[in-house]
């Protein structure tokens, strides 16, 4: 599929989406609404080939122009909210388009659909595979929470909501002290054991730790039930497993 | 391949169908859910305790206190005859109770998470024992909600006698956790700050968001199927005006629950204080039932199967469902198989 070819089947799907949507929106208001947030916007994109045609350029993204007082905090505010909206959006061209790429593939196999169902159910399953690997990397996680947070930081800019008020400086004292506390605590305790230690051990001590299960983690029998059976059946396929009780101060903790 | 221009007749009849579809949707006006009779037996300080069923018999079954999350409403357990789960729990002989939490106010928005994992929770344990005078009561905890369970049964083990976990998750930062990664990094704070309460469609947006294609796109399409099935338009409907209605979330609540757990992931570390204490789930004796679901996408089976290796119960059983985290309310496999699983699995221990 050439991409050429890749347009028209992005403009094929999009015109059955728009039609979909089209019809959807003639429901009664009595029908919960129904948003079809993304895969237009990134259709749209497709049909473009272009990023620069895309979300920044569509005609509801501009954002509107500064309240007169806020204009300091709001100009930033909503560059970095911009910037996080393009970088998302590259990053959806990007998976579309690996998407597409994978279709192309799967269509030259021997038993892929020939109908157009087909071919949309199995773009969307490509494109389902690619996100799934995508959204779980560092790298867009990093793009999604930036896209909160800047969206979040717009609307404080825009005086909607209110940064959140700083800590009571009594209170942070205070939590302060406490935490000292215990660290000086817990400092004292590490070098009373350090020092217990390097002691020679007594003969009781000796003893004691040679005793078999002396360990505090006791073990416990786990079962497990069939997949998905009644639980008449759960019984037979019951599993022992160990366990290790891992409490606050455990080496997890 | 063919080319897309030769696809005319196949796109007309798909229009045709979708078309019938939506004209049907539109004529259907809002879809009832949560049909199954019940009575509320406590209306508390942000929750309302309902009792499902009728007649005096159901003082003689197995009871089950069924605690669902704050981020969706717990109509989906009950979407219409012939799926719903606690109409599969009442067909099993068990006497069934549901915490409803109420949408928080503005001035809730300081509402926190141990006021509902602890202070409502306990009112409602409360309640349904003394309604069957009885001393402990077996707890079903759904998704986040079985997160509050679990803090409970920690923090309260006497009061509960069994305590059953479904889609529930416990070890937040396991690899294939999309959500837990994409909110890793999010300012809770400034959040807060900005919205009081967290806007439910905010949420709604991030759940959809993490199957795009699937959820934004494909089951729409798949109306086509629907055109001559009107008791599948109506299930559909249905489970879009659940879908649509979130509740906005307490500021403080989410906060913590956020920042503690997917950020932290302090219940598995031993580091989630509540009520000033450390939530131990070592502290968890009683006899656990972990159901999840194989395909979650929201709650991943490695974030719940953890949980066998924090409790200290000698009675642990899990039940693996195949399918995705609303399946397992409303498909009709689930209809078949999890319901009586749990009621089998408490009727065997009371």
């Amino acid at each position: 599929m050439n991409k050429e070819v890749s347009a028209d089947w992005a403009s094929a799907l999009l015109g059955l989406h728009q039609l979909l949507r089209e019809q959807l929106d003639k429901a009664s208001p009595g029908v919960a609404p129904m948003n079809m947030p993304h895969a237009t916007d990134w259709l749209q994109t497709l049909v473009g080939m272009n990023p620069a045609n895309s979300l920044a350029g569509s005609p509801g993204f501009h954002l509107p122009p500064a309240p007169s007082d806020k204009g300091a905090r709001w100009e930033p505010a909503a560059r970095r909210y911009c910037e996080a909206a393009l970088a998302l959006q590259g990053a959806w061209l990007q998976i579309s388009s690996d998407a597409l790429a994978d279709l192309r593939e799967a269509l030259d196999e021997d038993h892929a659909p020939q109908g157009l169902r087909g071919i949309y159910d199995l773009w969307v399953s490509c494109a389902e595979a690619v996100f799934a690997r995508q959204s779980l990397t560092e790298d867009y996680a990093n793009l999604v929470s930036e896209l909160i947070n800047s969206q979040v930081a717009l609307q404080l800019a825009a005086g909607i909501g209110s940064a959140p008020a700083p800590d009571d400086p009594a209170q942070l004292k205070e939590a302060l002290a406490a935490a000292a506390a215990r660290e000086a605590r817990l400092k004292a305790d590490l070098e009373a054991l350090r020092q217990a230690d390097s002691a020679p051990p007594s003969p009781a001590k000796k003893q004691a730790s040679k005793r078999p299960g002396a360990s505090a983690n006791a073990k416990a029998v786990k079962k497990k039930a069939g997949s998905t059976e009644p639980s008449k059946k759960t019984k037979k396929t019951q599993r022992k497993k160990p366990r290790q009780k891992k409490g606050p101060t455990s080496e997890s903790a | 391949m063919k080319a897309p221009e030769s696809f005319g007749l196949e796109l007309t009849e798909l229009t045709r169908q979708l078309t019938q579809s939506a004209s049907q949707l539109a004529g259907m006006g809002l879809p009832k859910i949560g049909a199954t009779p019940h009575e509320t037996v406590l209306a508390g300080e942000g929750f309302r305790l309902l009792r499902y069923g009728e007649g005096e018999k159901r003082a003689d079954h197995c009871a089950v206190l069924i605690v669902y999350a704050l981020v969706n409403r717990p109509w989906v357990l009950d979407l219409e005859p012939g799926r719903s789960m606690i109409e599969g729990l009442l067909a099993s002989q068990m006497d069934v109770f549901l915490v409803e939490w109420e949408d928080p106010s503005e001035q809730d928005q300081h509402r926190g998470f141990s006021d509902y994992a602890c202070t409502m929770l306990d009112e409602c344990v409360e309640a349904v024992g003394s309604l069957r005078n009885e001393n402990a009561v077996n707890l079903l905890g759904v998704c986040q909600g079985g997160t509050f369970s679990l803090c409970y049964t920690a923090l309260h083990s006497k009061k509960v006698r069994n305590l059953i976990t479904m889609v529930t998750p416990v070890d937040f930062h396991t690899d294939d956790n999309t959500l837990s990664q994409w909110v890793r990094k999010v300012d809770l704070d400034a959040l807060v700050g900005c919205y009081g309460n967290v806007p439910g469609t905010l949420l709604n947006g991030l759940f959809v968001s993490l199957q795009p294609f699937r959820l934004g796109s494909k089951k729409y399409i798949d109306l086509v199927d629907l055109a001559d099935n009107p008791q599948g338009l109506r299930t559909f409907a249905r489970m879009e005006r659940w879908i649509a209605d979130s509740p906005d979330q307490a500021g403080r609540a989410f906060r913590e629950f956020v920042g503690d757990l997917f950020q932290r992931n302090a219940l598995v570390r031993g580091e989630l204080v509540l009520d000033g204490r450390i939530v131990d789930l070592g502290a968890i004796r009683c006899p656990v039932f972990n159901v999840y679901a194989r395909n979650d996408h929201l709650v991943p089976a490695s974030a719940s199967r953890p949980l066998a290796d924090h409790v200290a119960s000698s009675d642990y059983s899990e039940l693996e469902f195949e399918g995705g985290h609303i399946g397992i309310y409303v498909s009709r496999s689930a209809q078949q198989k999890v319901p009586p699983a749990i009621a089998g699995w408490l009727q065997a221990r009371s």
